[in-house]
């Protein structure tokens, strides 16, 4: 699923304009409510806060809450149209898409970012979120035992770890597992040690960001 | 699945004679358990034939693993030890950590063993302390008259020079003993207990094992109601008080088939529109009492398993769990009094005792929110109190091992220490908002530190 987290507060206080009357902050109870940054929790409680923050300041700013179930497919955006008619800006805590999404259908309002979308990835532990895909357009999964080299090693190789590999962990932080460790620990286990011998040709990138803005159509929807 | 068949217990690991239904599984074959005290389900996969087996108890009752503290030596447990006939028996225990009380008397037995069977055989016995538990006192008394030469040592004095040799160097003797050494191993829980821990979602116990250290846990119980932990499973004095433990489950065991009540007589309910199965109230529930409801394809409270902690409703991030209890409302006469927020399982107790002491309620003239868990405090409610009213906040919660809810404490102290962290981040009301941990014993700590705080108020 797709990971953020909310962004410092006093950055969210920041980007609220100086002349801010009335404020939505706009939930989304998807992935980021699942990553617990982007729910109905975190709104009222990011209310909550901005309230104590501009009545300490003397400012009388009246905030509200709505949170619906994606902020990315037009549907459910009903559901936000007259909370976002009746506020000055709207303060969005999906994830970037849900941000844009919401702007695209609004384009008079100032639509901002509450969140910072951080990665596709796993929960690994009660509030506790890993990076497992770069979302290449290209899944190369089954030739390396299932484990990513494009997302879970830092230099995103793919014909074996650098020199910077140490004890099974990687070179850039402490905190990071070698991802070639992992694909050849997992490929050991699986018997499949000799398919890493295969000298891997350069990656197509055209897939990935570097062949510019993607999108895709399903083609029982679309006639070529 | 092959089939179901319904217990009264399950031994997850090792079985102990009882005059319950019982069935025995391996750790190993175990691979998921669902349901609460009195209708648990274990799912099994013992040679890739699963079979779903109905059990009213488990108690979890793995092995130690031994790990031998010294390459060559034998093991005090074994009874295939080498006795060499020109060198002497060498029997070490609290090397390189204190053992647990009863090695003590595996040593002692181990030693007058050696003597009986080889009368004219030099023994050390070389140890830290000795713990006279049982009939180890006795057995001490043999040992002295059996001419076992006892060598106490503190941390420094003992040193491995090689495999066979130890010297032993104290202010009055230097010794350097070479023979045949049975050695105490180091006791560690087994290697399926991480495995294990997961299925009955506990959480991380103490130096690894089962059990947290945690009054309300002894001395055999789980996060998790009707799942007991024993030996190998509870903790490293485990084997000390074996035969106890054992008495005292099988007591709760029979006191739970007569029977088992709810906590309390609150339904939490879980909005099924609302609930995206994130599985936050799974993972945060302390005693393992949320399950997934295939039906409505949502989470849901085993009530029985429930105790009423609140942690889940306060966690979840869609507000999908509901109470009709209003436990965070705010009771007071004066809204300028100072608020309390007040754990009923420390705060609450201790106040009440200090009132019987001193004839006088410490809570008198404050706002009080009766939590029963400080657990339950949220962002956003500290945030709505700290606009809507002008006085101060005091959270009163729980000493690490005296949380009911376990892990409660800690996360209460996550949250007050992120709030802070929000309020001085846009300067302000920063120094509003207070945090204590207490246990129910406090009572005088409780009066004196509240009549400090209202004086510092004051000023």
């Amino acid at each position: 699923m797709i990971v953020g987290k909310l962004k410092d507060i006093k950055e969210i206080k920041d980007s609220l304009p100086d002349d801010i009357d009335s404020l939505l902050i706009a939930g989304c109870g998807s992935c980021v409510s699942v990553s617990l940054a982007g729910g109905e929790r975190e709104a009222d409680s990011l209310k909550e806060l901005l309230n104590l923050y501009y009545q300490s300041k003397g400012k009388s700013v009246s905030i509200e809450t709505e949170t619906i179930k994606r902020q990315c497919d037009d549907e459910f955006l009903d559901e936000l149209e007259l909370p976002v008619a009746r506020n000055q800006v709207v303060l969005s805590i999906a994830c970037g898409v849900g941000v844009q999404h919401l702007a695209i259908n609004n384009p008079g309002k100032i639509i901002l970012p509450g969140l910072d979308t951080t990665f596709y990835g796993r929960t690994s532990d009660i509030g506790k979120w890993e990076e497992m895909c770069h979302g290449c357009g290209k899944c190369i999964l089954d030739q390396f035992a299932g484990v990513c080299p494009v997302a879970r090693c830092s230099k995103s190789l793919l014909n074996g770890p650098c020199g910077g590999s140490q004890d099974g962990i990687c070179e850039v932080d402490d905190s990071i597992d070698c991802g070639w460790q992992t694909i050849y620990d997992r490929a050991e286990e699986l018997g499949q040690l000799e398919n890493l011998l295969d000298f891997e040709s350069p990656k197509d990138w055209s897939t990935y960001k570097d062949g510019g803005v993607r999108s895709h159509k399903n083609p029982e929807f679309f006639q070529e | 699945m092959a089939g179901k068949r319904k217990f009264e217990l399950a031994w997850i690991g090792d079985k102990e004679e009882t005059d319950f239904e019982s069935i025995q599984i391996s750790a190993e074959d175990l691979v998921a358990c669902q349901g609460e005290i009195g209708d648990f389900k274990l799912i099994c996969n013992k040679e890739n034939q699963p079979e779903e087996i109905n059990v009213a108890n488990i108690i979890i009752n793995l092995p130690y693993q031994e790990e031998p503290v010294l390459e060559k030596a034998d093991s005090l447990f074994s009874d295939d030890y080498d006795i060499n006939e020109d060198k002497p028996v060498i029997i070490l225990q609290d090397y390189p950590e204190l053992s647990a009380a009863v090695i003590s008397q595996a040593g002692l037995e181990k030693a007058l063993e050696i003597k009986d069977n080889y009368p004219d055989k030099e023994v050390y016995y070389l140890y830290q302390a000795m713990r006279f538990i049982e009939d180890n006192d006795r057995l001490y008394e043999r040992a002295r008259e059996s001419e076992i030469i006892f060598l106490k040592f503190d941390l420094g004095q003992l040193k491995i020079i090689e495999e066979e040799i130890i010297h032993y160097n104290r202010e009055d003797i230097d010794l350097k003993l070479n023979g045949n050494i049975l050695a105490a191993p180091e006791l560690k829980p087994a290697k399926e207990t991480e495995r294990i821990a997961r299925i009955f979602n506990l959480a991380d116990g103490y130096k690894e094992y089962l059990q947290l250290d945690n009054i309300y846990l002894q001395p055999t119980l789980s996060g998790k109601r009707g799942v007991y932990l024993l030996k190998g499973s509870r903790g490293p004095t485990a084997l000390t008080y074996f035969e106890e433990e054992l008495d005292f489950t099988l007591n709760e065991v029979s006191k739970n088939l007569a029977g088992v009540a709810e906590i309390d007589k609150y339904d939490r309910e879980v909005d099924d529109q609302k609930c995206i199965l994130c599985y936050t109230c799974y993972r945060v529930c302390p005693h393992g009492a949320i399950q997934r409801d295939d039906e409505l394809n949502s989470m849901k409270v085993m009530d029985l398993a429930c105790q009423g902690c609140n942690l889940c409703l306060s966690r979840c991030p869609t507000n999908a769990i509901q109470i009709e209890d209003d436990y965070l409302k705010i009771e007071g006469e004066n809204e300028q009094d100072p608020i309390l927020i007040i754990c009923e399982n420390s705060a609450e107790i201790a106040a009440e005792k200090y009132n019987s002491m001193v004839g006088k309620d410490p809570l008198e003239s404050y706002q009080k929110i009766e939590v029963p868990c400080v657990s339950t405090v949220e962002r956003g409610q500290i945030f709505e109190i700290l606009s809507k009213y002008s006085s101060d906040i005091m959270i009163l919660g729980c000493v690490s091992e005296a949380c009911k809810h376990l892990t409660g404490h800690d996360r209460c102290q996550q949250v007050v220490e992120r709030i802070k962290e929000d309020l001085e981040k846009l300067e302000i009301e920063q120094d509003r908002v207070h945090y204590e941990r207490l246990s129910p014993r406090m009572a005088a700590d409780l009066g004196a530190f509240l009549a400090d705080w209202k004086e510092a108020l004051k000023q």
